[in-house]
């Protein structure tokens, strides 16, 4: 299963030159988070920039996916959940990605920032916000899957 | 110009990394929170030591950071809840519908009602300053 994707320092090389790059050109640290919700909140006045800029990243970031599930030859519609997901909720695969989704929202928005601006950009920098963030939605995210690991049949 | 083809080389070069890599793939992140496999969490440890080194070396301006209050171990204990249950966070979730799980669209969905509300709620009755990061 894992032999199919990257071992784990190319994946490191090409994600830590991403961010660098990110900072570099932009002048500001990679995170999706902040792009998500000012795609959210087209309209609000303290939002910083075109709304466009970060629609055009954030497609750019499935075009990017569409490319790589391609050439892994992988890529293919699916309109139902996937196995692993209808094996954890049965019925209710598609409550749990919006009730998930809904937690990521409001959660990453209250934290300002998400695994790319908290746990990559902050990170790298040690800035203490950042690595508390890390170590937070991490520790909820296991201990969350081992509870669902444990209840499903 | 030049900032759109950043803008968009970038992401692009995010969500083909992020495919080779198996984030978007829910049976990889429920293997990687479920302590059953560590390649992840070695991916993401050596991208936060390769960034650490490229920032160090190649940005010389400062750049923002989050400030320490009590909504940011708040707000990520829920996101964490939130990414194991649905396997995405916002990048991820970007990747999932590129790669055409179409269902983990419902998720970004989720995703813009969550943000919505909590601006709602904060607005009104919080009051907190979040900073979002990035862009």
């Amino acid at each position: 299963m894992t032999g199919q994707y990257w071992p784990f320092w190319a994946g490191a090389l090409a994600l830590g030159g991403i961010a660098t790059l990110h900072a570099v050109w932009l002048g500001r640290p990679l995170g999706v988070s902040g792009s998500l919700a000012r795609v959210a909140r087209p309209s609000d006045p303290a939002g910083v920039g075109s709304v466009w800029v970060h629609v055009a990243f954030l497609c750019a970031i499935a075009a990017g996916a569409l490319a790589a599930a391609m050439i892994r030859g992988t890529f293919r519609i699916e309109l139902a959940p996937g196995p692993s997901l209808r094996q954890l909720y049965g019925p209710w695969a598609l409550v749990a990605l919006a009730l998930g989704g809904a937690l990521v929202g409001a959660g990453t928005r209250m934290a300002g920032g998400c695994t790319s601006g908290h746990g990559l950009s902050g990170c790298a920098r040690l800035v203490p916000s950042s690595l508390i963030a890390t170590g937070c939605f991490m520790a909820a995210a296991v201990a969350t899957s081992l509870l669902l690991k444990g209840l499903a049949p | 110009m030049k900032g759109w083809a950043v803008v968009l080389g970038l992401g692009f070069a995010l969500g083909l990394a992020l495919g080779f890599i198996g984030f978007g793939d829910f049976t990889e992140v429920h293997r990687m929170f479920t302590l059953q496999d560590a390649r992840l969490y070695l991916t993401f440890a050596g991208a936060v030591g390769v960034t650490a080194l490229g920032l160090r070396l190649f940005v010389r301006v400062p750049l923002e950071s989050t400030r320490l209050h009590r909504s940011v171990p708040l707000g990520s204990v829920l996101f964490g809840v939130g990414w194991a249950l649905c396997g995405a966070c916002p990048g991820i979730g970007m990747v999932g519908v590129g790669q055409g799980a179409l269902p983990v669209a419902v998720a970004l969905g989720g995703m813009i009602v969550g943000i919505r509300a909590f601006d709602f709620v904060n607005a009104r009755w919080l009051r907190w300053h979040s900073t979002p990061c990035g862009m």
